[in-house]
């Protein structure tokens, strides 16, 4: 068998954390090789090694038959390996066709020869059969515009691996399988794929072989023929994860939350429901139905043009978070990354944020550290939080624990609401599960939450009642037996019109 | 909006004028535009290299000090070795200077802003140093006053020089892999660095451009002065910083706008300009100068928040 890369016992330590234990994984040329793992099992860090941004602190990497040692990206590109990171490496001033060709720009007579450059791009485009503009600025581009131009990139270079870390994080379905149709065209020219994702349906629409790392070691390989979700899964966590589908609790008690006729033209009109003490309230409904500005509309991030919000009866002011925070809303936004965490800080600091004014004496003129020290102890137990110590700056976490750190600072203010946003966005299946356990627990205690999610099934089996949004207006409520993904679609897009 | 943002120094410079041939009519004599324009051909010059650090994501304040430093290469070496001479050794300096900024740039890995504030320092002491705080004065080598009051028929040799200069930047600009890679590792420094761009030759590239065109800024000071002395320039990288800012090249890198540069150093001398012809004390100039900085700045927050008023 022909390998296009064979990494032999592959160790590398950051400070304090083991993120790749002796990994061993040979990739077969001409093969789409899945990596799956948990947020934090080693395959950022792999990849990273395979990509020359890391350098491994020991074992070996035989590339095409060579032995070789990365010490800086050029190197890996150079040695036929090309890597779409999820933040892409583009620069957004520059056009399709100079981003490909940045460090190779033909010349003629000194100068740039932009006919040739546009020929060059446009061949390469058409052979791959990738609908872009060469000349377009890339900072024009959607998501997976930008994606095609980095596959084209990579292509362009000659490269004969092409890893690809979660691809699909931010496309739409339709581009999603844009992306399968161009990954098919990349394997009939022999390229050799690497697709790290989460999605498991996407692993077995792509893959002819499947490895599995789990906390920075290679658990196994195999092809995917032998394997199963539910297989692939135990591998994953190493335990038998709760159902995905699950029931919500019934204990609800009375109404806490009332919303009437809350307007923020043009985005959302006459919305009105009640949350209840206890209740997971879903929000459904397609993209750009209006459901984000409804919570943030609810959170004071945005002022209604009109309608009330009452908490146990008593209206509130939502003319800033602040106010909102005060009346007992708490919030976790849909972008971790952008507005959720504070990258730079602990996780201590992070999980005190909203609590500063609180826990501090004499109206914030003093911090006491033990203050402090206990909220970070109460919530990294109740949230499970994994740092090597308080002060462990945040953006060093994986992406499941930054989330716990932004749900938690939620709750360390005391609140009757939460607006939950998108609480399993990017983190893995683990964590997943102790979210929802999290979210089982708080309701347990009363607390009303406002979920949305654009995993249906999740919203499907954690609310107690479903607000499906179309066009900035309720377009129905469905409770109990009737949520279901066919009925949330069909009055989502307007197929079912509910009375 | 988007008009506002290519074009809209352009409408600014010809309102500027117009109100001032209003007020002042003297201002658009041929006399007095030739004048400008000899005038602020040293911000102008400088401009161009201030235009490739900021589209690269940089910045550099020690400008003013290499001009100072400037005047102070050549007050102290025409006497000895005469003008050409001077120049070369002018032309070498410059390069050593940019070198120096690029070398602690990317070997060092301190951020432009502060390596450039420490360098500011550090020229400014190296001219005071070297004319040990005196002025070196050349007042009897007029050779060198070709580059203030020469003529060209009747364009003033520094405004051809920097017509020259604008001309070349543009092409290096547009048509270079040296202007592409600038703009490259202005929009993303990472993913320039992946593409497999040294990023440390062409920033170096870039810093030794602003300094070499600093040095024939500093060359027609020194022409107009006939003095060499560390204490000129001092706030000249901001006059620069500040035309070139308002010429529309964006602060987060990627985007210059090289005859906005151009087009925004005029309009500055022409506010100075006609203030000065009005009789308005030159405190004034400054506050304006400032407050029409901010309104440039502000029209796309105010062009925003407008046009979502009008759709709500």
């Amino acid at each position: 068998m022909k390998y296009a890369i064979r990494a032999k016992n592959i160790t590398k330590t950051f400070p304090g954390v083991k993120a790749l234990t002796d990994v061993s994984l040979d990739i077969v040329s001409g093969e789409t090789h899945s990596i799956v793992g948990e947020n934090g099992a080693g395959k950022s860090t792999l990849m990273k090694v395979l990509g020359g941004v890391h350098i491994a602190d020991s074992g070996e990497l035989i590339v095409h038959g060579e032995t070789t040692r990365f010490k800086h990206p050029v190197d890996s590109q150079k040695s036929g390996i090309s890597v779409i990171y999820q933040e892409f490496n583009l620069m957004n001033a520059l056009s399709v066709s100079e981003n490909i060709y940045a460090n190779r720009l033909p010349l003629r007579a000194g100068f740039v020869d932009k006919k040739r450059l546009l020929n060059d791009t446009r061949a390469l485009l058409d052979k791959l059969d990738l609908p872009l503009d060469p000349e377009i600025e890339v900072g024009k581009l959607s998501v997976a515009e930008k994606q095609m131009t980095e596959i084209a990139k990579a292509v362009s270079l000659d490269a004969s691996v092409i890893i690809m870390d979660e691809p699909t994080a931010a496309l739409n379905d339709a581009e999603v399988v844009r992306l399968f149709d161009i990954i098919k065209n990349l394997k009939e020219q022999g390229k050799t794929i690497l697709y790290i994702s989460h999605r498991m349906k996407e692993i077995f629409d792509v893959s002819d072989r499947v490895s599995v790392l789990r906390d920075g070691k290679l658990v196994g390989t195999a092809p995917l023929s032998e394997l199963d979700e539910d297989a692939i899964v135990k591998m994953m966590v190493g335990r038998d994860v709760k159902a995905f589908y699950r029931k919500p609790g019934n204990s609800i008690g009375e109404n806490i939350l009332k919303v009437k006729n809350l307007s923020r033209e043009p985005y959302f009109r006459n919305i009105s429901f009640d949350v209840k003490a206890g209740e997971i309230f879903g929000l459904g409904g397609l993209m750009g139905c209006g459901r984000e500005e409804i919570c943030s509309a609810l959170y004071g991030l945005e002022t209604v043009d009109s309608g009330l919000v009452s908490i146990k009866g008593q209206t509130i002011n939502l003319k800033s978070a602040a106010s909102a925070m005060d009346a007992g809303i708490a919030y976790v936004t849909e972008d971790r990354k952008e507005s959720g965490i504070f990258p730079l800080m602990g996780v201590c600091d992070n999980l005190t944020m909203n609590t500063l004014t609180e826990i501090s004496w004499f109206g914030g003129s003093y911090l006491p550290p033990g203050e402090e020290k206990s909220i970070f102890n109460t919530y990294s137990d109740l949230m499970k939080i994994r740092s090597s110590n308080p002060n462990q700056i945040v953006r060093d976490l994986s992406g499941g624990n930054q989330q716990k750190a932004v749900l938690g600072r939620a709750l360390a203010r005391s609140c009757k609401v939460l607006v939950l946003l998108e609480p399993t966005r990017g983190i893995d299946v683990g964590t997943k599960g102790e979210i929802y356990e999290l979210l089982d627990q708080l309701t347990n205690k009363g607390l009303s939450i406002i979920l949305v999610s654009s995993d249906l099934p999740e919203l499907i089996s954690l609310s107690h009642r479903v607000a499906v949004i179309r066009d900035g207006s309720v377009a129905g409520i469905l409770s109990g037996e009737e949520i279901e993904e066919t009925r949330i679609m069909k009055i989502a897009t307007g197929a079912e019109v509910c009375a | 909006m988007k008009i506002w943002e290519r074009y809209g120094i352009y409408f600014l410079a010809v309102g500027t004028l117009l109100i001032f041939a209003i007020l002042t009519p003297n201002i658009i004599s041929q006399q007095n535009i030739l004048n400008l324009l000899s005038q602020v051909s040293m911000v102008a010059i400088a401009g161009v290299g201030m235009t490739f650090a900021i589209t690269a994501g940089g910045f550099d304040l020690s400008i003013g000090s290499q001009m100072a430093l400037a005047t102070c290469i050549l007050g102290l070496n025409i006497p000895r070795y005469g003008l050409i001479p001077s120049l070369g050794i002018l032309l070498i300096a410059g390069i050593l200077l940019g070198i120096f900024n690029g070398f602690i740039i990317t070997k060092l890995k301190i951020q432009t802003f502060v390596a450039t504030l420490a360098t500011m320092t550090i020229f400014r002491g190296i001219a005071l140093l070297y004319t040990q705080g005196h002025d070196a004065t050349i007042y009897s080598h007029l050779d060198i006053k070709v580059f203030s009051s020469g003529k060209l028929g009747i364009i003033p040799v520094p405004v051809l020089i920097m017509l020259a200069l604008y001309i070349i930047a543009t092409i290096i600009y547009r048509r270079t892999r040296f202007g592409v890679w600038v703009r490259g590792i202005g929009s993303g420094e990472e993913a320039a660095h992946i593409s497999g761009i040294s990023v440390s030759k062409v920033m170096t590239g870039v810093f030794v451009m602003t300094a070499v065109t600093t040095m024939i800024s500093g060359t027609i000071l020194t022409s107009q002065l006939l003095t060499g002395n560390g204490r000129l320039g001092q706030g000249f990288e901001l006059e620069v910083i500040t035309a070139t800012i308002l010429g529309g090249t964006a602060l987060t890198g990627g985007k210059g706008s090289l005859w906005g540069t151009l087009v925004a150093a005029i309009m500055l001398g022409i506010i100075k300009n006609g203030l000065n012809l009005l009789g308005v004390p030159d405190f004034y100039q400054r506050l304006v100068t400032g407050l029409i900085l901010i309104a440039a700045l502000s029209i796309n927050t105010l062009s925003a928040r407008l046009a979502k008023r009008r759709t709500s």
